[in-house]
This record gives C-alpha cells, sequence and structure tokens, in this order.
C-alpha cells in the first residue's frame, strides 16, 4: 500500500509541476502588440485616419445630397433617394471618428502631456477640433465633454451643437497656444506626414479651421461670425503651398479613398447628370478634371487628368480654395466693397483652377464678377454657387453645410426623397446618429433626440436652423 | 461497445496462465438465426482472462485450475453464464437482448459506465449509421440522429462546414460546437474564414474518417461533461475509433460512389430583358452600359441583329422587335452552370493481435467535385492503433492519424465575385456559358473572357460571370493533421489503477487564394495564409472500483488534466498582380504581411464518485477546478460540481421478468460547469499595428504604409478583472422498457442558465473604445428530449424497427451586459443574427416598417408602406421543433433504413430573395411586375389604407419600384421567411450477402449498399434548400445571402471483411 502512494505521489506531482509550472498569465500576454509606444508611432495613424474620415462615406453621401453625384447601384441608389437609414454612418461614427481618429488624438494628448511634449499634443487638438467640427455640423448634437473617458464613462452624454462648436473654436486656441511654444527636443518630425513638425504651418491650419468652423455659425451669429472668421484668416495660410495636404500613393494599399471607391465598388456611384450639364453649359475647364467623359464617371484608373480620384490624389484638411470663399463671403457679411469681394472670390476660384490642372484665367475673369448682382442675397448666391463648383472632389460636406445655411446652391430634391426617415421630403439637414448609439448608447441618445427632434434626415439642427 | 472494452481489458491479459490448466474450446451463434456470431467475448468469471471467437464463431480458452465459470458476452444478446463442469468443449446459443440495459457507455475522460447507471441522459449513435450517411463530414452524418443536437450544413460545397450544437448555444463569442474527443484525446473542430463572403471553409472535425469509428456517443449537460472541464461547456462528442482484437488479421475493404445535385434553386423570371425604364418606357440597355437590372422590356419583344462581332451573343446584339434579323431573343437558364458532383471513398483496414497485443491499420481515401465545376475536396486518411502489455501490469498504447485534406473551393456569399451573387443577378437574357462553351469545358475562357483580355459578363466585369470566378478566383487549401497520443496504465492491484495519457492534435492549414486581374475594374490580388495549431492534451487519472460487500459498489477516479493550445497564422496579400493567369505572391506590386498568435493555457483537477447500492440505486458526485490563462490574474479559478442519480424502479421491485413494464428507471442530476473566454489577451490594453478605416464600403489602410510604420491604442478595452462564467444545468429523465424490451421510450427535460457569460461587449464609440470583454450576459436554455425505440415487428426473418427522436428547446437571452440590449453574432450591418435580450438566441435584426401599437403597418399618403427608421428584431431561427424518425426493415440479410428529417419552424432572413427582386430576376418580379395592390395597413391618421399603388410601373422609374424604393434588397422584413421542412435524409438499402456466397468466395463478410441523401424535400421557402448559414458554423445563423445550394445525392457502396 505504501509503495503504491509512493509511486502515485511521484509520478502525479512531477507531471504536475511539468506540465502547470508555465504561468498562465504570461500566456496571456499578446506578443503581436505593444503595451505602450512612442508618440512618433501613433502620429501617422492620426493623420492617416482624418485624411480617410475626410474624403470617404461622409464626403460620398454630401456629394450625393448635393447632386454633384448620384447613386447607380446598390445603397447609393438609395441614399441618392433620402433612404440614408442609421446603419449608415456606424463604421464613420465608430471606427473613424470616436474610437478612430479622436482616439488616436487621446491618446497623444495624454502621452506628450505626460512627457512635455507641446508640439504632440497641439496637432492633436488642432485635428480633434476639425474632426468634431466636421460631425457636429453633421449630426447636430454629438458627444464631446463626456467623449473619450474609456471605462470611466461607458455612457458618455450629447453636448448640445452650440458647446461643441464653442469647444472646437477653444481647442483650436489651445493648439496654437502650443504650437507657439519653443521647440523641445523629440518633438515631431517625419511622423508628421502633413507638416513635417512644421509649427508654424499647424498654427496657420489651425486660424484656417478657426475662419471654417465660425463661417458655419453665419444663421446664428450672423456679421459676428463673419468678423470672427476674417480676424482668423489674417493668420491662416496664404497660399495652396501652405495647405495641410494628406499625400495619398500610387498602390492599392494607400490609396486616396474617392480613388478606391471606384475601384472595389464599380459602377455604385456615378457623376450627377445634373452637375454635369452644368459643368458643360457653363463651359467649366474643370469639366474633364471631374468627370471621366467617356464614362461619366468620377473616377477611372487610367485617366490621369481626374484631380481627386486619382490613387494618388492628395486630400486638404482644408484647402486654400475654401480659404478665399470664406474670405469673400465673410466680406460681403460685413459690407465690404464689391471690388474686395470679387477679389477673393476670383482668388477662390483660380486657385481651384490651378488644383485642378487647368487653365481657367478667361473663365474666372467672365465668371467671378458680382456685377449686375443688387442685393446681398444675390451675391452670396453666387459666392456659393462658385464655392460648389470649385468644392466638388475636396470639400462636399463643406458644400453641403453652405446649402443648408444659405440655401444655395438652389437644388431641387428627389422624387422619391420622401420616406419615414425624411418625412418632409426635401434635402437632408443632418444624418441620422448611427444605429450604434441607439442601442448602446440608449439613454444619451434620447436625451439627444428629445432635445434636439426626433432621429430623422429633415431635423434642423441649432447651427443651421 | 463492450467489445472495445473488453478488448482493452483483454490486451495481453492471458499471460502467466503456465499452471495446471484444462483447454475449453466450442461454439458461438445466434439462437434466432443458427449462424456462426465473430466477435463474442468470451471470459473466465472472476478473472480478466478471455479471448473473442472468430470468423466461425469459434474459441478456445485454457483455463486455470479453481475456475470453474465462463461469461459469454456480445452487444445486443443476453450473456450467457456456463459452469464448465469438466467439459472440454461448450456451445452455446445466445438469445437477443432486446432490453439492453446494461450497455457500457463511454463517459467523460474516457471512463466506463453501465448505461443502467447514470443519472444522466446520454445518446450513441452506431457506426454503421454514421457511415451510411455518407457524408464528407463527420458532423453532418450526426444530423437528426440525436435528440437534442441541432446539425446545420452549411451548403452544398465539397468540404463545406456543418454547426452543430448540443442543446442550443450559450457562448456570444466563444465557440458553441461541443467538444470532440477522439480515444480520449480531444481535438480540434475549428474552422476560420467562414464569414459573409470568401469561399465555404472546413470546420476541423472535417478530418475524422468515419469509416474508423466504432462508437460514438453523445454527452448533453453539465453533470455528463463536468469532468472535461471548460472545454466541454457546449457538450461533448465522444468518438472511440476502432481497434485490434486478438485473433487472425481481419482485413476490410470497402469503396462508395456517390453522384450530387443541386437540390432547390430560386425561381427566377424568364420573360424580361436586362434593363430599366428610360424616360418611363422599359428599354432594353446591354451590357456595354454596365447596368444590373432586369427591369427592361419583354423578350418577346427583341430579336438579334445578327452581327457576328458582337462580343457578348453569338447571335448578336438584341434590338427591338422589328429592327433586327427576325430571331428572336433567347431567354438563357443560368443554372445550366451546374454540373453532377461526385465523392468516391476509399477505405482499408487490418487489425488484428495476438495474446499481449493489438494492432488495427487503416487507410483512407475520399475525393469528391462539387457541382460548381473546379470544386473540389479530397481527405487522405492514415492511422494506426496499437496496444501492448508491457509486463503483467502495464500497458501501453498508442495512436497516430495522419489526415491530408483540401480542395479547390468557390467564391460564394457577399462578394462581386461569388458563384450564385453573379449567376442569380445574370439577366435571363445574356447567356453566362456562351453558347454552350462554358458546359462543353468549364475552362474554355469562350464563355468568360473576351478576344481583348475582358470578362465577359452580363454587367461588363462589374459582377463576375461565374464561369470567371472559377477559373480566375482560385483558392486552395491543404492541411496536414497529425491526431495522436501515448498512454501507459500501471494497475497497482486489482481495485486501483493509474494512467497517463499524453494526446497532441497538430495541423497546419496553408491556403492559397487570387482575384485576378479584371480588366478595367481589379488590379488583381494574391493571398495567402499559414496556420500551424498545435494541441497538446495531458490527463493523469487514478482510478479506484471496489465492492464493499455484495451490494455496494464504490468507483471513483480523481485525475490532473493540462491543455495547451498555440494557434500561428502567418498571412500575405499582394495586390496589383503584373501579369493575369498567375497565381503567386512573387506576381503581386505590393506586398503586406502579418502574423497572429493565439495561445491558451488550462490546468485542471478532478475527481468524481460513483456509488451503487444493490444495482438499483446510483449516485456519482464530481467536482473539477480549472485555472485558465485567458482569465483575469485574480479571478481566472474556476471550481463546479456536479451530482447525479439514477433509481431503477423496477429492480428494486423484482419485475425485471415483468413482460409489460420490465424496465424503469428515473434519473435526476444537477451539475455546474464552467467556461474561461473564448480570447486571449482581454485583459489588457495594448497597442496593435495601426489601421485607418470606417467607410463601410471600401478598404482601409493598413500600417505600414506611406513609408512608415504606425501602432495606435486597440479600440477593444482591456479588462483585467474577467472572470469565469458558469453554467448550472437541471436534468430530469426517464427511462422505460415495454414488453419485452420491444418499445423503449426515454424523455429527458432540461433546464439551464448561463450566467456572467463572457460576453465582448459592444461600447458606444464615444467612450474612445468600441468593445470591451466583459462577464455579463444571462443566456438560458430549456428543453425536452425524447427518444422511442420501437420493433413493431419480429420474425425469425423479419423485424421493422421504428426509431424516433424528439427536440425542442427555448434558447433565450434574458440580459446582456449593462445598458446594452443586443450583442452581434453574425452577418451585415443591414440585417444580422444577434443576442437581443428577451429574445431567442440567435434572433435575426435589421430594418422594417413603421406599425402603430396594434401592428399594423403605416402607409404613406402615397400609398406604400413608411420604413421604419430604428432597426429591430424580425426573426427566430430557431426551429419550434425537430424530430428524426428512422424506419427500418430487415429481411434476412437485406436492410431498408430510411431517415425522415422534420423541422418545425425557424425563420431564415433570404438577402438573395430580396436582392434578385431589386435586380428584378427573381419569379416574383415576373408575376407581379405589371400588378397593383392596396397594402395592407393605415394611414396615419389610423383609417384604413386605401390607396392603390403599382409594383413596378415604368412611368415611376427604378425608384418608385417596388423593390427597389427601400433600397438595395429591400429592408429585413420584406425578406423573412419560415423554413419549416420534411425532408429523407437518408435512404440506405444495404444487403448482406449469405455465409453459404461468402464462403464460396473466401470472405467473411460482403455487404452491398445503396444511399440515398436528400432525396426528398418539402418547404415553402422560396430560396435554396434552407438547411443553410452564410457563416458557416459561427454563432450567427439563419442568414442566406447568395449561398451556394445544397445537394441531393445517392450513390452505392461494397464493403467486403476477410
Amino acid at each position: 500500500m505504501k509503495k503504491i502512494f509512493y509511486i502515485i505521489s511521484v509520478v502525479g506531482l512531477s507531471l504536475t509541476m511539468f506540465l502547470s509550472s508555465c504561468d498562465l498569465a504570461e500566456t496571456n500576454i499578446d506578443p503581436t502588440r505593444l503595451s505602450d509606444v512612442s508618440l512618433s508611432l501613433i502620429m501617422p495613424s492620426m493623420l492617416s485616419q482624418a485624411a480617410y474620415n475626410q474624403s470617404g462615406n461622409p464626403a460620398r453621401i454630401s456629394g450625393i445630397v448635393m447632386q454633384q453625384f448620384e447613386g447607380f447601384d446598390a445603397q447609393q441608389v438609395a441614399y441618392t433617394q433620402y433612404n440614408i437609414p442609421e446603419i449608415t454612418f456606424n463604421n464613420y461614427w465608430r471606427t473613424g471618428l470616436y474610437a478612430g481618429v479622436l482616439k488616436d488624438c487621446k491618446s497623444i494628448i495624454d502621452k506628450a502631456q505626460a512627457e512635455g511634449q507641446p508640439y504632440y499634443e497641439g496637432i492633436a487638438k488642432i485635428i480633434q477640433a476639425n474632426e468634431y467640427g466636421m460631425a457636429t455640423s453633421m449630426f447636430g448634437d454629438i458627444p464631446f465633454s463626456e467623449a473619450l473617458q474609456g471605462i470611466d464613462n461607458l455612457s458618455p452624454a450629447y453636448d448640445a451643437q452650440e458647446s461643441v462648436y464653442a469647444g472646437v473654436q477653444a481647442l483650436l486656441d489651445e493648439g496654437i497656444e502650443l504650437m507657439s511654444r519653443s521647440a523641445v527636443a523629440g518633438g515631431p518630425g517625419a511622423d508628421d506626414l502633413i507638416f513635417g513638425g512644421d509649427a508654424a504651418s499647424w498654427i496657420a491650419t489651425a486660424y484656417a479651421l478657426k475662419a471654417r468652423y465660425h463661417m458655419h455659425l453665419t444663421k446664428r451669429n450672423g456679421a459676428s461670425a463673419a468678423t470672427a472668421a476674417l480676424a482668423a484668416l489674417g493668420n491662416a495660410f496664404a497660399s495652396a503651398d501652405g495647405e495641410p495636404d494628406f499625400q495619398y500613393e500610387d498602390n492599392q494599399i494607400g490609396n486616396n479613398p474617392l480613388a478606391k471607391f471606384g475601384i472595389e465598388r464599380p459602377n455604385t456611384l456615378v457623376m450627377s447628370p445634373v452637375f454635369v450639364q452644368k459643368l458643360i453649359d457653363n463651359g467649366d475647364p474643370r469639366f474633364t478634371a471631374y468627370v471621366h467623359t467617356d464614362s461619366q464617371s468620377f473616377h477611372s484608373g487610367a485617366n490621369t487628368a481626374l484631380t481627386w480620384a486619382q490613387n494618388a490624389s492628395a486630400i486638404p484638411l482644408i484647402s486654400y480654395v475654401e480659404l478665399k470663399f470664406i474670405e469673400a463671403e465673410a466680406l460681403l457679411w460685413t459690407g465690404a466693397s464689391d471690388a474686395d469681394i470679387e477679389t477673393a472670390l476670383q482668388a477662390g476660384m483660380t486657385a481651384s483652377m490651378e488644383a485642378n490642372g487647368v487653365d481657367g484665367a478667361t473663365y474666372v475673369t467672365d465668371n467671378g464678377t458680382l456685377a449686375g448682382l443688387s442685393t446681398v442675397e444675390e451675391k452670396l448666391e453666387k459666392i456659393i454657387l462658385e464655392a460648389y463648383d470649385a468644392y466638388y472632389g475636396v470639400a462636399f460636406q463643406q458644400s453641403w453645410t453652405n446649402f443648408r445655411r444659405t440655401g444655395y446652391p438652389s437644388l431641387t430634391p428627389d422624387a422619391n426623397g420622401t420616406g419615414g426617415l425624411n418625412p418632409s421630403g426635401g434635402i437632408p439637414r443632418r444624418w441620422l446618429y448611427p444605429s450604434s448609439e441607439n442601442q448602446l448608447n440608449a439613454d444619451s441618445w434620447n436625451a439627444a433626440v428629445a432635445s434636439q427632434g426626433a432621429d430623422l434626415l429633415d431635423t434642423e439642427v441649432w447651427a443651421f436652423e | 461497445m463492450k467489445r472495445v472494452l473488453l478488448t482493452l481489458a483483454l490486451l495481453g491479459l492471458m499471460v502467466g496462465i503456465a499452471f495446471a490448466q484444462s483447454k475449453v474450446n466450442g461454439s458461438v451463434t445466434d439462437a434466432e438465426s443458427g449462424e456462426p456470431i465473430q466477435g463474442v467475448a468470451v471470459l473466465i468469471k472472476g478473472t480478466t482472462i478471455g479471448m473473442f471467437t472468430d470468423n466461425d464463431g469459434k474459441y478456445s480458452l485454457e483455463v486455470p485450475e479453481g475456475n470453474t465459470t465462463l461469461l459469454f458476452t456480445f452487444l445486443g444478446k443476453k450473456t450467457v453464464e456456463e459452469t464448465i463442469g469438466g467439459r472440454s468443449t461448450i456451445n452455446v446459443s445466445l438469445e437477443p437482448d432486446f432490453l439492453a440495459i446494461d450497455e457500457v457507455v463511454v463517459t467523460a475522460v474516457g471512463l466506463e459506465a453501465n448505461r443502467r447507471s447514470l443519472g444522466y441522459s446520454i445518446q450513441n449513435v452506431k457506426a454503421d449509421d454514421i457511415v451510411n450517411a455518407r457524408e464528407t463530414n463527420l458532423v453532418n452524418a450526426l444530423n437528426s440522429k440525436v435528440a437534442g443536437v441541432t446539425v446545420v450544413s452549411s451548403s452544398g460545397s465539397p468540404g463545406s462546414s456543418a454547426n452543430i450544437r448540443i442543446r442550443g448555444s450559450v457562448s456570444i463569442n466563444g465557440s458553441n460546437s461541443p467538444l470532440f474527443v477522439v480515444d480520449g484525446v480531444p481535438i480540434d473542430n475549428s474552422e476560420s474564414g467562414n464569414g459573409v463572403a470568401g469561399v465555404d471553409q472546413s470546420n476541423r472535425a472535417i478530418d475524422i474518417n468515419p469509416n474508423d469509428i466504432e462508437s460514438l456517443s453523445v454527452l448533453k449537460g453539465a453533470a455528463a461533461t463536468a469532468l472535461y472541464g471548460i472545454r466541454a461547456a457546449n457538450g461533448a462528442v465522444i468518438i472511440t475509433t476502432k481497434s485490434g482484437k486478438s485473433g487472425k488479421p481481419r482485413i476490410t475493404v470497402s469503396a462508395s460512389y456517390t453522384v450530387d445535385r443541386a437540390n432547390k434553386f430560386p425561381e427566377r423570371q424568364t420573360t424580361f430583358a436586362q434593363g430599366r425604364p428610360v424616360s418611363g418606357v422599359p428599354t432594353y440597355r446591354d451590357p456595354f452600359t454596365f447596368e444590373g437590372f432586369s427591369w427592361g422590356p419583354a423578350i418577346a419583344d427583341l430579336e438579334y441583329d445578327g452581327a457576328t462581332d458582337y462580343p457578348f451573343d453569338v447571335n448578336g446584339a438584341l434590338v427591338p422587335r422589328g429592327q433586327g434579323n427576325g430571331v428572336p431573343a433567347n431567354s438563357y437558364d443560368p443554372y445550366d452552370f451546374f454540373v453532377d458532383g461526385n465523392t468516391l471513398d476509399l477505405n482499408a483496414s487490418v487489425s488484428g493481435g495476438n495474446g499481449r497485443s493489438t494492432y488495427y491499420l487503416s487507410a483512407g481515401r475520399l475525393a469528391s467535385t462539387g457541382i460548381v465545376p473546379n470544386a473540389t475536396f479530397n481527405r487522405n486518411t492514415f492511422k494506426v492503433k496499437a496496444g501492448t502489455k508491457i509486463t503483467e501490469k502495464l500497458t501501453a498504447e498508442m495512436s497516430a492519424n495522419f489526415i491530408n485534406s483540401g480542395g479547390y473551393r468557390i467564391q460564394r456569399g457577399s462578394n462581386l465575385d461569388g458563384i450564385m451573387l453573379g449567376l442569380l443577378r445574370t439577366t435571363p437574357t445574356f447567356d453566362n456559358g456562351n453558347n454552350g462553351a462554358g458546359s462543353a469545358d468549364p475552362t474554355d475562357k469562350a464563355a468568360f473572357e473576351l478576344a481583348n483580355g475582358d470578362q465577359r459578363s452580363y454587367r461588363y466585369g462589374v459582377y463576375d460571370n461565374p464561369y470567371w470566378t472559377i477559373n480566375k478566383n482560385p483558392f486552395t487549401d491543404d492541411v496536414n493533421r497529425v491526431i495522436g497520443y501515448a498512454s501507459l496504465k500501471y494497475e497497482l492491484t486489482d481495485w486501483l489503477n493509474i494512467s497517463y495519457k499524453l494526446g497532441t492534435d497538430f495541423f497546419t492549414d496553408r491556403r492559397n487564394g487570387a482575384f485576378d486581374i479584371n480588366p478595367g475594374w481589379s488590379v488583381g490580388e494574391v493571398y495567402n495564409s499559414f496556420r500551424s495549431s498545435t494541441d497538446l492534451n495531458s490527463d493523469f487519472l487514478i482510478q479506484f472500483n471496489k465492492n464493499f460487500g455484495s451490494k455496494v459498489n464504490v468507483n471513483a477516479t480523481v485525475g490532473h488534466n493540462y491543455f495547451n493550445t498555440r494557434v500561428i497564422t502567418q498571412s500575405s496579400t499582394g495586390t496589383t498582380l503584373a501579369a493575369p493567369d498567375f497565381y503567386h505572391i512573387s506576381n503581386a506590386t505590393d506586398i503586406q504581411a502579418g502574423e497572429g498568435i493565439f495561445q491558451r493555457e488550462l490546468v485542471g483537477v478532478f475527481g468524481t464518485a460513483n456509488f451503487s447500492y444493490d444495482n438499483f440505486l446510483f449516485l456519482n458526485v464530481s467536482a473539477r477546478q480549472d485555472w485558465s490563462s485567458t482569465l483575469g490574474p485574480e479571478n481566472n479559478s474556476i471550481f463546479y460540481p456536479a451530482v447525479s442519480a439514477g433509481f431503477a424502479i423496477t429492480e428494486l421491485l423484482g419485475m425485471s421478468e415483468n413482460p409489460i413494464l420490465p424496465y424503469a428507471k428515473l434519473r435526476a442530476s444537477w451539475g455546474q460547469v464552467g467556461n474561461d473566454a473564448p480570447f486571449a489577451y482581454a485583459t489588457a490594453n495594448y497597442f496593435g499595428s495601426a489601421f485607418s478605416g470606417g467607410d463601410g464600403f471600401i478598404s482601409g489602410l493598413s500600417y505600414p504604409v506611406f513609408g512608415t510604420n504606425a501602432f495606435e491604442l486597440s479600440s477593444a478595452l482591456g479588462n483585467s478583472l474577467l472572470g469565469p462564467e458558469t453554467t448550472t444545468t437541471l436534468e430530469l429523465g426517464g427511462e422505460l422498457k415495454f414488453f419485452t424490451g420491444r418499445l423503449g421510450l426515454d424523455v429527458t427535460y432540461y433546464s439551464s442558465t448561463s450566467r456572467d457569460v463572457v460576453v465582448s461587449v459592444d461600447l458606444p464609440a464615444p467612450t474612445g473604445f468600441t468593445s470591451v470583454v466583459q462577464n455579463a450576459a444571462t443566456i438560458s436554455n430549456r428543453g425536452w428530449e425524447i427518444v422511442l425505440n420501437s420493433t413493431p415487428v419480429r420474425t425469425k426473418d423479419f423485424e421493422w424497427n421504428l426509431d424516433v427522436n424528439f427536440t425542442t428547446y427555448e434558447n433565450t437571452v434574458d440580459s446582456l451586459a449593462e445598458g446594452i440590449t443586443q450583442i452581434g453574432l453574425a452577418g451585415f450591418t443591414s440585417t444580422s443574427s444577434r443576442a437581443v435580450v428577451g429574445e431567442p438566441y440567435g434572433a435575426i435584426f435589421g430594418s422594417g416598417f413603421q406599425r402603430d401599437d396594434n401592428g399594423n403597418m403605416i402607409i404613406g399618403d402615397d400609398g406604400w408602406p413608411l420604413q421604419d427608421g430604428q432597426t429591430r428584431v424580425f426573426g427566430d431561427p430557431n426551429p419550434d421543433w425537430l424530430a428524426g424518425i428512422r424506419n427500418t426493415f430487415t429481411f434476412k440479410g437485406l436492410s431498408v433504413s430510411a431517415l425522415l428529417d422534420i423541422r418545425q419552424g425557424g425563420d431564415m432572413w433570404c438577402g438573395t430573395c430580396g436582392v434578385i427582386n431589386y435586380f428584378g430576376t427573381s419569379k416574383e418580379t415576373e408575376d407581379l411586375r405589371n400588378e397593383t395592390t392596396i397594402f395592407e395597413g393605415v394611414k396615419a391618421d389610423g383609417t384604413p389604407n386605401t390607396t392603390e399603388v403599382a409594383y413596378a410601373d415604368p412611368a415611376n422609374g427604378l425608384g418608385g419600384n417596388y423593390w427597389i424604393r427601400y433600397g438595395f434588397g429591400g429592408i429585413t422584413e420584406m425578406s423573412i421567411f419560415d423554413t419549416s421542412w420534411i425532408r429523407l435524409r437518408e435512404l440506405t438499402v444495404s444487403y448482406s450477402l449469405p455465409k453459404s456466397v461468402t464462403n464460396a468466395l473466401n470472405a467473411g463478410d460482403i455487404t452491398l449498399t445503396f444511399s440515398g441523401r436528400n432525396l426528398w424535400l418539402q418547404t415553402d421557402y422560396p430560396g435554396i434548400d434552407p438547411e443553410t448559414n452564410l457563416t458557416g458554423s459561427s454563432n450567427g445563423f439563419g442568414l442566406d445571402y447568395f449561398n451556394m445550394p445544397n445537394t441531393r445525392s445517392f450513390g452505392g457502396s461494397i464493403r467486403v471483411t476477410f
């Protein structure tokens, strides 16, 4: 009997020791990821996600409702009829925005503060401001002050749009202040895919964005919005060379999202015949830079004349073209002379011609004039119409914002645009919140809907009411 | 089963018998037929000495002095005890044992038990029922055969996966597949790559050759599986493979050949041409327009122009009638793409042994082709299993099973390259095969490529021509796998032994795929992956078995288990191919590579004790303690107990000879089983390789890119407090045998609740994270399982057996994490299978119409139903009940067996239907295209809708069309259908040649079998065979989106034993 237990004990114990000696916690450490990385390794991710957000799904659907694009197949056809359900922006909101670029911004801000790296913190705040600004303009109220707190707040409340816009300006101011400090060792360099770490360029970009988001609020703040925009423009970049361009690559790994869409979702989205006809009727020299004439498509892999849908097309976070149109409109709001307004307007149009690589001098002279326009309203329409043509490919969302705050260009809503999501049948005034919010953040979503109005496409948001 | 166990018991036990002995020989025959019986265990009572009868039923034993009695045991026969009484020849005939209550079954960790003594339900499947199913995939062979088990094959593609659930689902993110255990070694039944797109991948149980199986039993509840620990939290399928038996070599050779055909297709329209309304008039639009719709004019109104250089039709381009050459336009049938598949299955085995050692060797070769041209799946298996007695007390056994499997797989699902997607959208006026070129030779480029290299398809390259896909989008997989073990068992005394078994399941899975250059659309892609998976399982057991007095027996086991798995997946994707028709990574211009590593480690100790009293009262107590690496360091310990009891009333009352009710037993059990997290590394935050995405329509940007590398914080929030989940099951049941066992009824009720279920909970993204792994959900299962076995007719030569198994269950999601009402399991953003609080597990979730409080559809002023902005549940994919009914008629050597499979209820989202309605290729759009309707519902003011609308008046354009106005494929609610079916799942006719013939041929047994599978199907489901699942054996089900069709098959086989 003794022998039996001896054998059992020895065999059993030795096996147990041998096989269980590995530390279970050790096994659960992921060998394919890191527990921490340096700032310079997060920076490229933040910037490429920001650029991707700007020319992805929100840009295309803004282009559709602004009748520069038209759905030809599948979901794009539904979008053209304003059947833009709440699932449409789940990916953008979740992977692109909050748990995408904003999460990267948060990582950088926290780490940069801990390590005393003002430029990293500054760039992250400027990017963050732009992302919130874009998002609030599209959805209205959005989570802002309670956002990005991880486990500490699993149901972030929605901030009123007014507060978000104020927060955007505050973040830009903080960014400007941080970028104005003295450089410290270990600051951004080649990892800053946009400016290579140049602080002055980021400051100019921050001012440009301040101008944009001031201008979003003309309907609320009238001339004072324009005054604030003009003040910011004074410190913004003064030529296309200063643009915060994100450069894509000529391959299928790092290509421009609009080109990607043309390649990966072929023939589902085409140029809107309305817009194409307008370009033709106007004799717009940008026609061949916008439209592949054989197929009436915005994309053609072989046609390198198309400015915005090449694999390697760069996308500016904000363009010099836009600054000039903001300036023209702001001058109009603040009662400047027609000549001054025309100067800015023509500079914007010229910048657009140049960005598209076409000779538009005659077109600009012929069309960039306020002659014969007597009322402010007529002049406003003129400026916005020219901006509409110039923003194609580069700033669809800003065209939609212009439309919502000025009513221009005047467009006829889609004949089949009335439905459960858009009872009025008009051109959408906002996007529905993603379904993930109503499902995962229900209390906050309900509060936002109670305060802002039903989660529908034709519910007016505060800024454009 | 008994034979197997006795084989083990008899391994080399005839040693050390050197002293005074007497020799006894004789033969054993069947009392009914008079034929000799091979394989009867002949044992000297009170010893472990014995042997099996040979082919002629003969045996010969040396009986040591002092032994007086022989035991003759055979499955299905009553055991006979014969006193030797000085005889040297003892012939025995065995009477049938219809009660079969003393059947020995294998329970957890390889322990064996008398069926009578169990306090929980266990069900066996006979080896013949598995082999005769003629299923490549072992899992499919279990379909409709076991109460409580639901099997859904994903499609009819060769080598496609099958989804098996025992008593519903518990896990949200982990696998719900039961543990598969082969000869005591848990094997991997995982699968990877079955998403909404791609090819049909295999689940790895497909590697088991059914011909190697000796017996299979299914353990269902927590009390049955507790000893296996957390890996058997979803039940277990226990497989015992064939072993050698002492005696001369026994050779078995078998061959089978079956033919497969697609068994059901969606109905298509044949009347209207490609095109759409232009200015209110249906207008033909040819492939050059790239347009996909079949909302054009009537085909009868078109004719050919006779142009010989028109690339899309040999008859020329289509023009309105009167403008061409008078040859009327054709309506083509795209289903002519499908061909007959076939499967050839060859198997050979040899087994035998001497007094000390036994062996079993087998080789199998299965080669199948699909109903889609070019599709294949092949499996080669080799197995060796041997045991020997090293000393009188030390037994060694080892087994090695090598498998090579894989095939050429075809793109399917939500995938512009998918076969059914391209095929079903193809307009009736386009001939994918190009005037018979494709059907004559599927590789003939005339069908799918134009002279200039462009793709020939009805949208000129947008969707792939099916012939393009099978040639230009190759996918192959190649799995090499070894499953094996080595074990030692040492008998310390006749009541105590220790044993150790080390098992491994190792495989590599190499996959190569490509999408060739599609000129004008795609620059081509090559993708490779290489997966290496290593499982190591170690079991150390101490077993105790002793009688105390004549009435009490105690049988106890304690053990230690260690399990370690490590899966490494290396992948590379290359884009922008240089040359067409060349599918090697060297052909790519830009290459991205990645590596994933999954590792998991489990340590467990366990114990069980069985007490029996006077053969009528049985009690089992067991417990297990596990530690898992996937849980938080403070919460990684899991303890769970189980207790079960059996009470054989008839034994107590002395009724065992009662003609009406000779046997009645009641069972009760309560048990818990724990489970760990199905994810590795969920307990901490990590920075991983950065990815920019979030579009939904286009691919994202994976770093390294832009000449740099980058990392970002994972959007999955780490949870260091992650702990185990626990499932508690109460099971009650009874087993009754009437009329000397000719009618048997086994009824089981169970109720189980899983708490703290580990769930990857989606977080609202404004938190900065999209998910966290938590102990959150509560999921309950309750159901009834009824098994009825009967022999309505039994004469000397003829027997009719009727066996029924019936399953009904409710699988409800009681709660998820706080604030979370639903979690996605599989599917699309628009329609998916989800876990939704208060709804059945897997509920189909999506978009619907607005309804008032009374459930009336709300209709707009224009007469069209209004879409609801919010998504919700629209269907329950779980059947109300399912039943398998098998009738077997046996007349002498001839046996006819038919298995009917009935599934009542269960919804499916026919995404295919919605999309082919959208494109106007479905039968529905032919029937209703020119009709009008008044939708039943109420207007906003509550009054009934009276506005008539036209389904597809061309004057309203595409946007006014009923099937298009709600978006691509319509909304979810429009495509939910009931899948109830009745099918003849199996029909088997087998004939064993009489002994007189086989003896003349010098063979032992010759059996000829005809098998039919799915020969008849009755269902109202409008798509393909509703036994299908887009996402394979993932947790989501009830989704059909251009799934591959299922098949019916028929064939014959021959098996010869020497």
